[in-house]
């Protein structure tokens, strides 16, 4: 179950963007514990040692509802090529440019190849982060 | 949280299908009595399974207790674990991307499985789209093992 969960370095990233849902576990020391219902603002006086912890699918969601940022995570599968990759959708922006595409859909590739779901799941987050980071400084 | 869970009726066509990871909450048939949800969550709630029982830490109490696995009790899969499930057993990945329609931009959802050359379009959300495709995946893996 620990694998549901995202590392503690990027909750702590997580909690400067100001994600605040409620989890199904917190970082304490650093280490993940599972179990309750805990959110960062629960933890003020604590605040340097207690991280929520949540799950990728909630940080997810989380993205594409306060940001309209959703992503998908590919398999490219055939007898050459065995790998993993990404995009992420800017809902908020359209691009009528993007001639590899049949939609209007703003897309922000990478051109990370990974060689499995989760690797993929990751860098994709750390993206995510990155983008959300870079807009709000 | 519970949005993080999927809904009953596909977490009970799971279990059938013989679904036992662990997993954060489970699904009650039976109403406890400060709650009158036809099918409460336990959110608080950390269930595992050990042989045959399901071990759950009620985070509250923190005593450790044991529900016997004939019991009526639904282990609740999140979105993430049912579809990891269906990937790393069954060899079924999935796919749901965003969408924008070219004649007025209104947006959409589509999903895929791999392999399968159909690819399921325009939902309104992300989650009916993921209710679809767990709905097809509990399909193709039920018409195998018939």
């Amino acid at each position: 179950m620990e694998k549901e969960f995202v590392p503690v370095e990027l909750a702590l990233r997580l909690k400067a963007l100001g994600f605040d849902e409620p989890c199904f576990g917190k970082f304490y020391y650093n280490q993940l514990e599972i179990g309750g219902n805990w959110r960062n603002n629960d933890f003020k006086e604590d605040a340097d040692v207690f991280i929520s912890a949540p799950t990728f699918s909630q940080v997810f969601r989380w993205f594409r509802e306060k940001y309209k940022l959703s992503c998908s995570i590919e398999l490219t599968d055939n007898s050459r090529h065995y790998y993993y990759d990404f995009t992420i959708y800017d809902s908020k922006n359209r691009d009528y440019n993007d001639e590899d595409c049949f939609d209007s859909c703003k897309r922000i590739y990478d051109d990370g190849k990974f060689g499995t779901y989760e690797e993929a799941e990751l860098e994709c987050l750390i993206k995510l982060i990155e983008i959300v980071e870079s807009k709000l400084k | 949280m519970e949005k993080e869970f999927i809904p009953y009726t596909l977490a009970l066509r799971l279990k059938q299908l013989g679904f036992d990871e662990p997993c954060f909450a489970g699904f009650n048939p039976t109403p406890f009595d400060y709650d009158d949800l036809e099918n409460l969550i336990y959110p608080t709630i950390h269930l595992e399974f050990d042989g045959e029982d399901i071990i759950y830490n009620d985070f509250q109490t923190e005593e450790p207790n044991i529900w016997t696995i004939d019991s009526d009790v639904i282990l609740a899969p999140t979105w993430q674990s049912a579809f990891k499930w269906f990937r790393e057993k069954y060899n079924l990945k999935t796919c749901i991307m965003f969408r924008t329609s070219m004649e007025d931009d209104k947006e959409y959802y589509d999903w895929l499985i791999k392999g399968q050359e159909v690819v399921y379009r325009h939902f309104n959300t992300p989650e009916e789209a993921e209710i679809a495709c767990l709905t097809k995946l509990i399909e193709i893996v039920k018409s195998k093992t018939k």
